[in-house]
């Protein structure tokens, strides 16, 4: 008996030692990807360090947070980052979920469409940017030549240089970039719902708004609180879109906390103001993925009871 | 139990070839600061020379921009050609990083204590290179005849407290140039530029009149206005023109005047009457002006090349434009500022001596001269400047002479400088896409200025 529970707990050593063996090689790379770059971070927002005078670095507690907070800055950038995290997040889902509805369902040339739609989640951000920039370009872009050939605008308009326009302009192209990631990661949770139960449901009279509501949505919503945490936090990050196409401009209506992060460590060179910008920005992040996990894990034990 | 074996063969491979790569690196390294003689037990005689030869050289590794760029790669190519044979023990190592990222990359780089020996820089950042512990002086180095030998405003630009902490290179005016076509066809003389600023909107507002065949908008004057420190240093030269200034004579902020007010308005002007496209970058100006959808505009010496580009015409687009000394305003006299790409040795450079032998070379005869005929751009030396072979055409003797006689020195260089800048690029925004008052901008951009300059 008691050797039997000895080579019983030798096995289970074994096996934790294969999963240690496992994880060592993704964990080391993690700790040098991630956690060195995030701890330095926030030890440097503790320090008045300056890339002007690297070799004075003086420690300061918290106040590169308090000057970030004082400056007015970081709210604004909070208000255009929360604006456009929600407006593209809710619009990115319910194209998504639409696209998604019609590539589910059985046409000719379902295929192709599928492929054709990935498109642009192919390209790469600074590239759709760059194109983007291109289209919206006030003068010899070609959307304001399509709109004013078809009488939709009398004259052009300035999508990118318009203090109005701007963070609409740059949500298109991130929605465009984006919504296939989303609609695929949708249609791939669509066709995991059993057809029982879709036919159950048919047969006992449900109409389309029912099958919807009742059994696609309920069904799918451990695939739709992982896409849907996973765009927040890529747009919550999102920073070569603005750069590019807009700079933060124009007059800040579209710095983020990316872009305000950015021009505080490297335009001024304040390294550790920066990165308390930075830091504040992985905190919020944080609390909003930890918030959002909760209320979608509360309905779902709601919804298990 | 095959999963198991598979799985342990799969992470033995990932390790070892971890470890593969940094051995890898690790030779690499060993290869560039061992003596040839450890290696030599391995290699022929002649790889040991090889070796020895490469191990006695002094490597320069030179940051720029420039390298990279289809335009100037040549010029580049034939400087350190031209080096590397006239000193054999010296190998020019280029590091190409695009323009926008220069500053912050050579900045990260000398954080980690390997800053390029020499740094290409442009003056709208210099600033913050000067006032930063990265750029070495060079009075020392290059002596006193060549620093005497910069024009006056250059040496100011590339100056802090007293200290030559910079070359410019390459530096350019920024001059009118006007689309002679457009002239014609708003009934205006295409031979001859407005004279005066005021002259100059006049003008503006009747090429704002005409439509391109497709009744496109043709724009009458630009002036840049996107939110980059570049553009907040290219309105000082509207500053200087209206007779404002940055600074008074206390080195107190002093954007609170009439003169600036007058020259917000003036902004404010050519946005209402649409006869500047807003928000615009350097590169919008330069393809509008090509295709021929914008009459007038203010620009460096090196935008004739870009004409002959963007256009698809070559040289002869030349024949359609003309180009004059910046119009008169407030002052009895043409006022412009010079715009230079300088050079900077920084502080990791270990042969300073020769990193300063090689900016010597870089802005001398020879290398201006071949530089000059390949991007039009002048020299910072005065010796240079009116050089006949620099002088070689009526473009370029407007250039020169608004770059020698009529061009105002930057703003002492402080630090904050580039943050400024891009402050007054954002105030232009504010004057040209908003509501807000030239009083108000102007209100507002002082204190802003002030905040930033004030541990100055």
């Amino acid at each position: 008996m008691l050797k039997k529970w000895t080579k019983h707990k030798q096995e289970r050593l074994k096996d934790k030692l294969f999963i240690a063996m496992l994880i060592l090689p993704a964990g080391f790379l993690l700790c040098f990807a991630i956690f060195i770059p995030i701890v330095k971070s926030i030890y440097y927002s503790f320090f008045d360090y300056s890339l002007l005078r690297i070799s004075e670095k003086s420690f300061t507690g918290l106040a590169n947070y308090f000057d970030a907070i004082k400056d007015g800055d970081f709210f604004t950038s909070l208000k255009v980052t929360l604006i456009y995290v929600f407006v593209v997040v809710v619009i990115e889902f319910v194209i998504g979920i639409i696209l998604a509805l019609l590539l589910n369902r059985n046409f000719k040339g379902r295929k192709i469409i599928r492929s054709v739609v990935l498109i642009p989640w192919i390209v790469p951000t600074i590239v759709v940017a760059l194109l983007w920039m291109w289209i919206f370009q006030a003068d010899y872009g070609v959307l304001n030549y399509i709109f004013v050939k078809l009488g939709v605008l009398s004259e052009n308009k300035k999508w990118v240089s318009e203090p109005d326009l701007a963070l609409s302009a740059v949500m298109i192209a991130a929605l465009w970039r984006q919504l296939p990631f989303m609609a695929t990661m949708l249609l791939a949770g669509m066709q995991g719902i059993p057809t029982s139960m879709l036919e159950a449901a048919k047969i006992d009279g449900a109409g389309r708004v029912q099958l919807f509501f009742r059994i696609i949505l309920p069904f799918m919503k451990k695939v739709i609180n992982t896409v849907t945490l996973v765009a927040i936090i890529e747009n919550f990050k999102m920073f070569p879109m603005f750069w590019i196409m807009t700079g933060g401009g124009p007059m800040d209506r579209t710095t983020t906390l990316a872009i305000l992060s950015y021009r505080t460590s490297f335009v001024e060179l304040n390294l550790g103001k920066g990165a308390a910008i930075g830091v504040m920005w992985l905190m919020l992040l944080v609390v909003i993925s930890v918030l959002y996990n909760k209320l979608f894990s509360d309905k779902e034990s709601e919804g298990m009871n | 139990m095959l999963k198991k074996l598979i799985s342990i063969v799969v992470i033995m491979i990932f390790v070892v070839s971890l470890i593969g790569c940094s051995e890898k690196e690790d030779q690499v390294e060993a290869i560039k600061t061992t003596d040839s003689k450890e290696n030599s037990t391995d290699t022929t005689e002649s790889e040991t020379n090889t070796q020895e030869e490469s191990d006695e050289k002094i490597v320069l590794r030179f940051a720029t921009w420039g390298v990279s760029e289809e335009s100037t790669s040549g010029i580049y190519k034939e400087i350190e050609d031209s080096y590397e044979a006239l000193n054999p023990n010296v190998d020019i190592e280029y590091i190409g990083i695009p323009f926008g990222d220069i500053k912050q990359q050579t900045f990260v780089m000398a954080a980690t204590g390997e800053a390029p020996d020499i740094i290409q820089t442009h003056t709208a950042w210099f600033s913050t290179y000067a006032t930063s512990d990265v750029a070495i002086a060079l009075d020392d180095l290059l002596g006193a005849d060549y620093v005497n030998d910069l024009i006056p405003s250059l040496k100011s630009d590339y100056t802090y407290n007293g200290e030559l902490k910079g070359v410019p290179w390459a530096p350019t005016p920024y001059v009118l140039y006007w689309n002679k076509e457009l002239f014609e066809q708003a009934g205006l003389n295409p031979e001859q530029g407005p004279k005066t600023y005021k002259e100059m909107v006049e003008f503006g507002q009747a090429i704002s009149e005409l439509k391109t065949s497709n009744g496109d908008k043709i724009y009458g004057l630009g002036e840049v206005t996107d939110m980059v420190p570049i553009n907040g240093m290219v309105a000082l030269r509207n500053i200087y023109g209206f007779g404002g200034s940055l600074f008074d004579t206390d080195g107190k902020v002093n954007i609170n005047t009439p003169e600036v007010v007058a020259m917000y308005d003036y902004y404010k002007q050519l946005a209402v009457e649409e006869l500047t496209p807003t928000s615009a970058k350097l590169k919008d100006m330069r393809n509008l002006f090509s295709i021929g959808r914008l009459g007038m505009y203010m620009d460096e010496s090196g935008a004739r090349n870009v004409f002959r580009n963007l256009s698809g015409e070559g040289e002869a687009f030349d024949a359609k434009w003309g180009v004059s000394l910046v119009p008169y305003n407030a002052e009895d006299k043409s006022v412009s500022i010079g715009a230079a790409h300088g050079l900077v040795i920084s502080k990791d450079c270990v042969n300073k001596d020769v990193a300063a032998d090689f900016l010597k070379f870089v802005t001398g005869e020879d290398m201006m001269v071949a530089y000059h005929d390949a991007g039009d751009v002048l020299s910072g030396r005065q010796s240079l400047s009116v050089l006949d072979t620099m002088v070689d055409d009526d473009f370029s003797r407007v250039c020169v002479e608004q770059l020698t006689k009529y061009s105002h020195s930057l703003p002492a260089n402080v630090e904050g400088m580039e943050q400024a800048f891009l402050e007054i690029a954002k105030s232009l925004q504010n004057i040209t896409l908003t509501d807000a008052t030239s009083e108000e901008v102007v209100a507002g951009l002082q204190e802003t200025l002030e905040d930033i300059f004030k541990e100055q």
